[in-house]
């Protein structure tokens, strides 16, 4: 079966340390100002100490049906063989239609260059065999990542333990992420339908 | 894997320890063929960290190549403070290093020289050895507010340390979090734990003023307690436990001295078992056996299971000279003390609700096995001894102490501190001249230290020789602490930025980042030491703080500094465990200590009476106060109610980031970026009513001083509530943003000194009242 590279982000183990972000803009030389993934903080919400409030990573859900792509006038998004979505900076001429696009606010206008960028996965890393930086150094071990059709992976066992708390972002705009994020267990039950639909 | 892995493409991969904090995280320097350190990621094969590194670790490349690192020695050429500076040789400010200290201390005394330090970058058993050299070793540190207390109270009265990676979160039924975040301070040993524990189902009870603590949402039990009041939560816990009797009793009975006996008045003074018995040893102690119905005498360590030691009562025993005397063993004066400290009296002086404190003292100390982890939020108050004393005396009497799954002794602590590495002073009035007022605190107290530099009694200080450290930034009162620094006749200042402090030196010198020096990390490593090789040349001339203090040890008294290089000096501390620098770089890790439980059943525990002093006897000495009390901090709601009618809020300085480690790293791009600017935490509805709005210039005011930050509106503090953060100073050139200079984003401005813990000498940091306003 061809691979099928599906990023979990458990919002129960996340804290919000920003290592992933960190991690992205080093290993990417990301110019000040772009970012590929942001963690933000959702919360504190409530009468103290009665808050909800959680830390929720973002980043490009590298879909199935990726509306990046599809409005591209450039043909520069596009989509590899593993399913990863990126930017062919030879075509990018910085439009900016794919960032209206998206519905997930995942990429960004570099300035500086004129062009869009986006999370690239780390793909170059992965297809030797290693993780995404973001996964390698996250301290709350709250991305896992793999390749969901081979049901002895790490994502595809992880997937199969917690799957009730399973969910994907905006599942009816029909885009199909790759990226599953899991529910906090606690923390998040009031918050959960204001912010994230 | 080899400690240096060349790559294909020339270039190599160094496995190392990551030092941009304490926690000093397993990591892989990546190294191109070029010689440029282009990435920094986590050591997977560490046991502690397991690939997790966070963002200070990450970010390091910006702090080894950071434009505003000083690259060279260097001597003031304009007036003080004000930046012209004329680079010089090695040679040139050795030189003038070692003549300025002979001569002051030919002069003034030996104790005319402050060595001085920060939090550290490994170097303080060093720094240390250095004072000792010079003579009398002030060394100079915010130690008051940083593992002092919890250093000095855990080795009185259990002989351990019981915290850091001693809290054995992994093994845990439940984890507790106590004043502590420490999944960002101390990611190394505490998030694969945590990570794991959700996972399998560990309880969760976090105590934190601050609903933003990244686990107080996840937690079981989230104690939202005013700051500066956990004693009287750490008293009702106990109160909980003894009355319910969910205690331990047999290690209460054999391996602690609270069934030690004492005397029933005021006194808490021990029955000593020469009062009891003649010719018996007056060091000796008694209990009152239940097996035989009589007081026996007991001596060190474990008391034989042969007796069954009361803990409960009051006993009318005859003394050798015919004297009746009433005693009761220790454990019952704390069950009486506690008791007056019920769960609804803790909840309003807490702001917490009675059945939250009893629900978790419950989940606590009915578990078959539960790990606090606490941290600065404990310390940084006035009333630091006894929250301290409180919250170990909770473990110990719960049979959670050196036992897996609770806190374990890391038999590290015991080793650094001791005299072999750090010398002993050569000025044989040393003690006496020493500037420490404070029983428990174990060098120049900095509140005396600073005084003397400005007044100049008892005795004139000439030099301060500072390796980072930025006291201008972390004293309480740091105007203060700047006029007392200008009073100093020569300033000589190690560090990798322009910090404040090293901004008036007359002398500064350029520190060797972590990626280009050979070192141990051994300091909150638990069981191992790691080898900490570099990675990189020293790029300019820049050296490492260890080279720098063994060269100008050597000069001094080579007696005490035999070392020609630094390999030399860390075989000389490795030499106990029978390896040396050359085999711990190339096998990386070395484990010092076996993970191994009970330690103290071979030896006992390392104080007075061998067993674990919740009753002590160092305390009894000290204070007459043996057993831990409730105390409120020197300015509380509480403690000053007229002071609170002008200052109504408290003020804690404990809010905190992920990616700064204390007051550095505001100059790395990747890093500041994250955090732009200083904000101050206020309620969301106390904001409203004062007319503030997010991001509204605000003004924090105490009795002692006012500093200004933009308002981070939140729902999760209590309303009377107010967290700042700490450590604003720098700029930050490539991303255009400003420095803070002249105090005025200093949360320290409004601490006092001149309230501080009797004993342990920490001031009310995390515990000061304050009034805020719009700007």
């Amino acid at each position: 079966m061809e691979k099928k590279f599906t990023l979990i982000i458990d919002l129960d183990r996340c804290v919000g340390c920003m290592a992933c972000m960190v991690a992205c803009k080093v290993v990417n030389d990301i110019d000040p100002g772009v970012e590929f993934n942001k963690v933000y903080k959702v919360g504190p919400e409530g009468t103290f100490p009665d808050c909800d409030m959680f830390f929720f990573p973002k980043q490009c859900m590298h879909c199935e049906e990726p509306l990046c792509a599809k409005v591209c006038p450039s043909h520069a998004t596009y989509q590899t063989e593993e399913g990863v979505v990126l930017v062919d900076h030879n075509k990018c001429f910085g439009c900016s239609y794919c960032i209206w696009a998206c519905p997930y606010d995942a990429r960004t206008f570099n300035k500086k260059k004129g062009m869009v960028e986006k999370c690239v996965l780390c793909l170059p890393l992965v297809l030797k065999g290693e993780k995404p930086e973001c996964v390698k150094t996250c301290l709350g071990n709250c991305r896992i990542f793999g390749d969901i059709n081979d049901p002895n992976s790490e994502v595809s066992k992880y997937y199969a333990e917690h799957s009730d708390r399973a969910m994907q972002i905006h599942p009816k705009i029909g885009t199909k992420p790759s990226v599953i994020y899991f529910k906090p267990r606690k923390g998040a039950s009031k918050l959960w339908k204001s912010n994230i639909r | 894997m080899p400690s240096i892995i060349q790559t294909k493409d020339g270039g190599k991969i160094v496995r190392t320890c990551c030092f941009e904090c304490h926690a000093k995280c397993g990591a892989l320097c990546h190294v191109d063929a070029n010689g440029k350190l282009f990435k920094i990621e986590g050591d997977p094969e560490d046991p502690r960290n397991e690939g997790r590194l966070c963002p200070k670790g990450r970010g390091a490349v910006q702090v080894l190549y950071n434009p505003e690192r000083i690259n060279y020695p260097m001597k003031r050429v304009g007036k003080r403070g004000e930046g012209k500076w004329e680079c010089i040789t090695w040679d040139e400010a050795m030189d003038t290093i070692y003549n300025k200290i002979v001569e002051y201390r030919n002069e003034f005394g030996p104790e005319s020289i402050v060595n001085a330090q920060g939090t550290g970058r490994g170097s303080n058993q060093w720094n240390s050895r250095l004072g000792n050299t010079i003579g009398i070793n002030h060394w100079l540190s915010p130690g008051h507010i940083c593992l002092g207390p919890i250093l000095t109270t855990g080795l009185m009265t259990l002989g351990m340390v019981t915290n850091w990676e001693g809290a054995d979160l992994d093994r845990s039924e439940v984890q507790v979090f106590w004043g502590s975040n420490q999944v960002w301070s101390e990611a190394t040993y505490t998030d694969g734990p945590v990570n794991r524990g959700r996972n399998r189902g560990a309880k969760l009870i976090v105590i934190d003023p601050n609903i933003e603590h990244p686990l107080a949402s996840k937690a079981d039990y989230f104690l939202g307690l005013r700051p500066g009041s956990d004693s009287a939560l750490a008293m009702a816990w106990l109160n909980i436990i003894i009355s319910e009797k969910l205690y331990d009793a047999k290690f209460c009975k054999h391996w602690s001295t609270l069934s030690m006996l004492i005397h029933a008045d005021e006194s808490m003074a021990p029955v000593s078992a020469a009062e009891l018995f003649a010719g018996a040893d007056p060091k000796h102690f008694a209990i009152y056996d239940c097996k035989s119905d009589t007081a026996r005498a007991i001596g060190e360590g474990k008391i034989p299971d042969e007796f069954d030691p009361a803990l409960e009562g009051y006993y009318t025993l005859k003394t050798v000279d015919g004297k009746e005397i009433r005693v009761r063993p220790a454990m019952q004066a704390l069950a009486e003390r506690a008791a007056e400290m019920t769960p609804e009296k803790a909840a309003k002086i807490c702001w917490l609700r009675p059945n939250e404190i009893y629900e978790s003292a419950k989940m606590y100390a009915t578990a078959k096995s539960a790990a606090i982890s606490y941290f600065q939020g404990l310390e940084e108050h006035t009333n630091s001894r006894q929250t301290l004393h409180a919250v170990n005396t909770i473990m110990t009497i719960c049979g959670y102490l050196d036992v897996y799954g609770g806190n374990i002794w890391p038999k590290f602590w015991n080793v650094m501190l001791g005299d072999r590495m750090s010398g002993k002073p050569t000025d044989p009035d040393a003690m006496k001249k020493r500037l420490n007022p404070y029983p428990m605190y174990v060098a120049s107290h900095p509140r005396e230290v600073f005084r003397t530099m400005k007044t100049g009694k008892p005795y004139p200080i000439k030099m301060y020789l500072g390796i980072a450290g930025n006291p201008l930034t972390w004293s309480e009162q740091p105007q203060y602490a700047k006029e007392a620094l200008l009073n100093v006749d020569f300033i000589v200042q190690m560090d990798y930025f322009f910090s404040p402090t090293a901004q008036l030196a007359d002398l500064v010198l350029p520190s060797a980042h972590w990626t280009e020096r050979d070192y141990i990390a051994d300091e909150q490593c638990g069981r191992w030491y790691f080898g900490q090789p570099k990675s990189v040349e020293p790029l300019f001339e820049r050296r490492s703080d260890i080279t720098f203090l063994r060269e100008l040890g050597r000069r001094l008294n080579p007696e005490m500094w035999p070392w020609e290089t630094d390999e030399q000096l860390f075989d000389f501390q490795l030499e106990p465990d029978g390896i040396t620098y050359e085999q711990l770089k190339e096998q990386h890790i070395f484990e010092h200590t076996p993970d191994v439980e009970r330690k103290y059943e071979e030896h006992g525990f390392e104080t007075p009476t061998k067993r674990a002093e919740c009753y002590s006897t160092i305390f009894f000495h000290m204070s007459s106060n043996p057993l831990p009390s409730y105390e409120e901090p020197a300015e509380s709601p509480l403690s000053n109610p007229e002071l609170a009618k002008e200052y109504p809020f408290v003020l804690t300085t404990g809010r905190r980031y992920p990616h700064f480690y204390h007051s550095q790293y505001r100059n790395v791009p990747y890093l500041r970026e994250l955090s732009p600017e200083p904000r101050v935490m206020i309620n969301t509805l106390t904001a409203e009513k004062f007319g503030i709005k997010e991001n509204d210039m605000v003004c924090v005011e105490s009795k002692h001083g006012r500093f200004q930050m933009k308002a981070q509106l939140t729902d999760g503090l209590h309303p009377r509530v107010v967290a700042a953060p700490h450590g604003w100073w720098a700029g930050c050139e490539a991303l255009n943003l400003p420095d803070y200079p002249d105090f005025i984003a200093n949360c320290n401005v409004c601490v006092s000194n001149e309230n501080y813990d009797k004993l342990t000498g920490s001031p009310g940091a995390r515990s000061t009242l304050c009034k805020i306003f719009k700007v």
